[in-house]
């Protein structure tokens, strides 16, 4: 990215750099409003939750009380910490053994293999839950970690390797060679040089699995039949459902907490991320 | 080292990195290209979980089933309303982003981090956050459309047929669109400066500016991002089936929706695999079209 942005606008005229202000304006506006709104209710009081474009007359906690002592909340937490814990450990020890291989050798297939990735990319969860249900009671999984492990990860690794992929070839492959000619193997010198090199990228991609993870709806709710190993998504979502009488605070209380964690990671390395996303291996 | 150890290495060396391929993709045949075999193969019978006994084969019945279905007919309707609204609208709220940040405004690098926030938000969250918005009686926009005299009642966003489907859009835009405004913004910064000031010495206003040199040489990156937009929205079904579970009379059930619901409500799983083929067959004309343009750009 450009260090620099082109004021191509900005400093023609006075009409259109005030038209680019109030774009930005907006921008921020329609971004963070629909958040800020439901942040803003989550800390209202009950009683004062009514709708009315009016602020509260106090901040208050009882909502995080409430959600996390009198919902199924801290279970669903735990689970989504466990299950995206997993396929991310899952996922990067595949995506690094398999980006490593794009990356580092010219083999017969390549070519044919990173196409493959692509389209099995293109396969939707929808499409996939509908006969990965019936395999997974087959094989006892439903219900458990690993089957949602399991799943998780493999809808992860393409997108993990393509970033993983990008992220290793920016890596010029003199160093490793100059470590080979102290002796190192191969892999050893690649363990040992490129990939600390690398590790922006890599924590980036295992942010990018994690927050998959932690986000993903379909999988779970078709592979959970009951709150055992349920997710914040589905766990949620069902509990919104089955309440009669829906107390906004709380539900915007729960919705809070499952946004802050991941939104705070995402920011801390959006640039690492969105660099991966835009160079080489997916832009057009 | 004797030679037997030499060809030992030297078969080692060619097989290593496929063997450093084996997790990822054993991984992938497993728990992708099998199901998806099975998926085809569950299509061609009447496969419902709960009558086994009447588990047989039954060919192209399932497929010929919901041509038939008026349900099917009309998800096919609400589908393509569906992708029009979200990526059209994702496209244009995207491409506005992405100029006003490519501009030298103060605060820039944080309004570039900011506008990411949608996107990083779960989308079951934003269904949420969306239905307390939208909420008939106590939500925030209806208070507000009240109060500025654009509506004499409070639409009830998520129980009135027709509406609740673009509930699901404006949410589903607000989630999504930074990722155009990602994509779009790397495009703008290819653009290299030399072509807007060949413009201006053409004398070429603002505007034209943008149709002659801007949207041109954009072109291939929205395309692109809209052809993938367009198969992950088809295939999205958490934030329409939060917010409406497919809505009044069925109005808000995409093609993707009615096969979610008819496995997991009817649970007929022979019926929902055609279900989804019909959706991939669909979809098969743009998957293609995205595939053709990633192959001819394949890192060499």
């Amino acid at each position: 990215m450009r260090a620099a942005a082109r004021s191509t606008l900005l400093r023609r005229s006075p009409v259109l750099a005030a038209s680019i202000r109030l774009g930005a304006a907006m921008v921020l506006i329609w971004t963070l409003a629909p958040f800020l709104w439901a942040l803003l209710t989550s800390f209202t009081p009950e009683n004062e939750i009514t709708g009315e474009a009016r602020l509260p007359s106090h901040l208050s906690f009882d909502n995080y009380v409430y959600a996390w002592r009198a919902t199924p909340l801290p279970l669903y937490f735990l689970n989504t910490l466990i299950v995206a814990g997993l396929t991310t450990a899952l996922s990067i020890a595949c995506s690094i053994s398999a980006a490593y291989s794009f990356s580092r050798y010219r083999f017969a297939g390549r070519g044919a293999l990173i196409l493959g990735l692509l389209v099995i990319y293109l396969f939707p969860a929808t499409l996939l839950v509908i006969p990965l249900f019936p395999i997974m009671r087959t094989l006892g999984l439903l219900d458990s970690y690993l089957g949602l492990v399991l799943a998780h990860a493999t809808h992860a690794v393409p997108f993990c390797v393509w970033m993983l992929t990008g992220y290793f070839d920016a890596i010029p492959r003199d160093l490793e060679e100059a470590a080979e000619l102290d002796g190192a193997t191969p892999f050893g010198a690649f363990r040992r040089v490129t990939l600390p090199l690398a590790m922006p990228g890599v924590a980036a991609t295992a942010i990018f699995a994690f927050l998959y993870s932690w986000q993903e709806y379909l999988f779970v709710l078709f592979f959970t039949t009951g709150e055992a190993v349920r997710t914040l998504p589905v766990g949620l979502q069902v509990f919104l459902s089955g309440e009669l009488d829906v107390r906004w605070g709380a539900i915007n209380a729960q919705s809070v907490i499952t946004t802050v964690p991941v939104v705070a990671l995402f920011m801390l390395l959006q640039r690492h991320f969105v660099r991966g996303l835009t160079s080489g291996a997916l832009k057009g | 080292m004797t030679a037997f150890a030499l060809r030992g290495a030297r078969w080692r060396r060619r097989a290593a990195p496929y063997l450093l391929l084996s997790p990822a993709f054993a991984l992938m045949a497993l728990l992708v290209l099998l199901p998806v075999a099975s998926a085809a193969n569950m299509s061609f019978y009447n496969y419902v979980l709960t009558r086994p006994w009447a588990y047989r084969f039954v060919g192209l019945d399932n497929y010929a089933r919901a041509l038939a279905d008026p349900i099917f007919v009309q998800a096919i309707g609400v589908t393509a309303v569906w992708i029009a609204g979200v990526v059209g609208l994702q496209l244009a709220i995207g491409l506005l982003f992405a100029l006003v940040l490519n501009e030298n405004i103060r605060f820039r690098g944080a309004l570039r981090s900011l506008v990411l926030v949608p996107w990083a938000t779960p989308s079951v969250i934003c269904a949420f956050i969306f239905m307390w918005l939208l909420d008939g009686n106590h939500g925030i926009v209806n208070a507000i459309l009240l109060g500025l005299g654009v509506i004499a009642q409070p639409i009830q966003w998520l129980s009135t047929p027709g509406v609740s489907l673009w509930a699901a859009i404006i949410a589903l835009v607000w989630h999504g669109a930074p990722f155009f405004a990602v994509m779009l913004l790397a495009g703008l910064q290819t653009i290299s400066d030399e072509y807007y000031e060949a413009a201006e010495i053409d004398g070429a206003g603002a505007w034209q500016r943008f149709r002659y040199v801007t949207f041109p040489l954009l072109l291939p990156t929205m395309l692109v991002t809209v052809l993938l937009r367009v198969i992950w929205t088809a295939n999205h079904v958490e934030i329409p089936l939060v917010m409406t579970q497919g809505g009044p009379a069925n109005s808000a059930t995409t093609l993707a929706i009615l096969t979610i619901v008819t496995a997991r409500g009817r649970l007929d799983y022979g019926y929902a695999a055609s279900l989804s083929m019909w959706l991939a067959a669909l979809l098969a004309v743009v998957a293609v079209a995205y595939l053709r343009h990633r192959a001819r750009r394949l890192p060499t």
